[in-house]
């Protein structure tokens, strides 16, 4: 019975399921919400607000990818690739922002 | 003519090499957007009090529609693959027409807040337009840009789900094979992540 249940549980958490589906859909909202009055308390325009914008917006962002586009259940290799383009992107993104900061 | 036949030919079916390709031309799209969001991080630390009181004309109820809806769509489409993969395809092709619905919807909200601002002369070659700031004109180019581009996506992204409802229909997806199902659905939840980026971005600048 045990093993039954445990090998259920280990089946649940390696396919995709209507649960988890909700359940991110629900953090997104609550996200949505928590983006919105964030940038009414803190000005919408100052570093803090811009900071904490973007965080939200990546915990969300990183919430679809890893749930939604069930990378969570996909090879590794998959997770490997997605975070060196991760890497590489920011790297771009950080490389122009100081050119354009220090020109 | 000599003519070879491979072997099994026909039968094979390479659906991890359909979704890499699929990712990688997702990297592709996110470099596109990526090279879209540092031109207006540019413009924007050029002219931050010009991009803020442009900004005031920004809609946030119709924003935050916007993204309740694409979020609830990207749920449909999450949840349509996990109902094909659990043998349910009535439910998957039910929740896929929801999401075309909830794309309609996200283009006809998109479209009354590009006619509400046209209306009022804010868009390239009008006279109100021509009289604004070169930051709040720069805001309103990349604003149409941007959301129009990502409009075009949306657009894609539906035509890419009827034809998977198409395809379910004629039985050619089908679990196991369920690739074309699963790379339509990784392109519509990229249209997802980057609303996710625009809307705090032109619509929370107040």
């Amino acid at each position: 019975m045990t093993t039954e249940n445990s090998n259920n549980m280990s089946e649940d958490v390696h396919q995709p399921s209507y649960k988890l589906d909700f359940m991110t859909f629900g953090f997104l909202l609550i996200l949505t919400a928590l983006t919105i009055w964030a940038s009414y308390a803190t000005g919408g325009t100052t570093v803090l607000a811009v900071s904490i914008a973007m965080t939200i917006a990546t915990i969300k962002a990183s919430l679809v990818v890893i749930n939604f586009m069930h990378l969570r259940f996909d090879n590794i290799v998959y997770k490997i690739f997605v975070g060196v383009v991760i890497v590489l992107f920011l790297s771009f993104m950080l490389m122009m922002a100081v050119d354009y900061a220090y020109r | 003519m000599e003519h070879y036949k491979v072997p099994n030919s026909g039968h094979n079916r390479d659906d991890e090499g359909k979704k890499m390709g699929m990712w990688l031309f997702l990297f592709t799209e996110i470099l596109l957007f990526g090279g879209l969001f540092l031109v207006y991080a540019v413009y924007r630390f050029q002219f931050f009090d010009q991009f803020k009181v442009i900004a005031e004309h920004m809609n946030i109820t119709m924003g935050a529609i916007n993204t309740v809806i694409l979020i609830a769509s990207s749920l449909t489409v999450a949840l349509s693959i996990t109902a094909m993969k659990k043998g349910n395809n009535k439910l998957a092709v039910l929740l896929l027409f929801m999401t075309l619905a909830l794309a309609a919807g996200f283009l006809v909200n998109k479209y009354f807040e590009w006619t509400n601002h046209i209306d009022h002369g804010l868009f390239m070659g009008n006279d109100v337009f021509n009289e604004l700031a070169r930051g709040e004109g720069m805001f309103l180019f990349l604003y149409y840009f941007m959301t129009g581009l990502h409009g075009i996506h949306v657009i894609v992204g539906s035509v890419l789900l009827a034809m998977v409802i198409y395809k379910i229909y004629k039985g050619k997806i089908n679990q196991p094979n369920l690739v074309f199902h699963e790379n339509a659905g990784l392109y519509w939840h990229l249209v997802d992540l980057i609303w996710i980026y625009l809307f705090p971005l032109f619509y929370l600048l107040h």
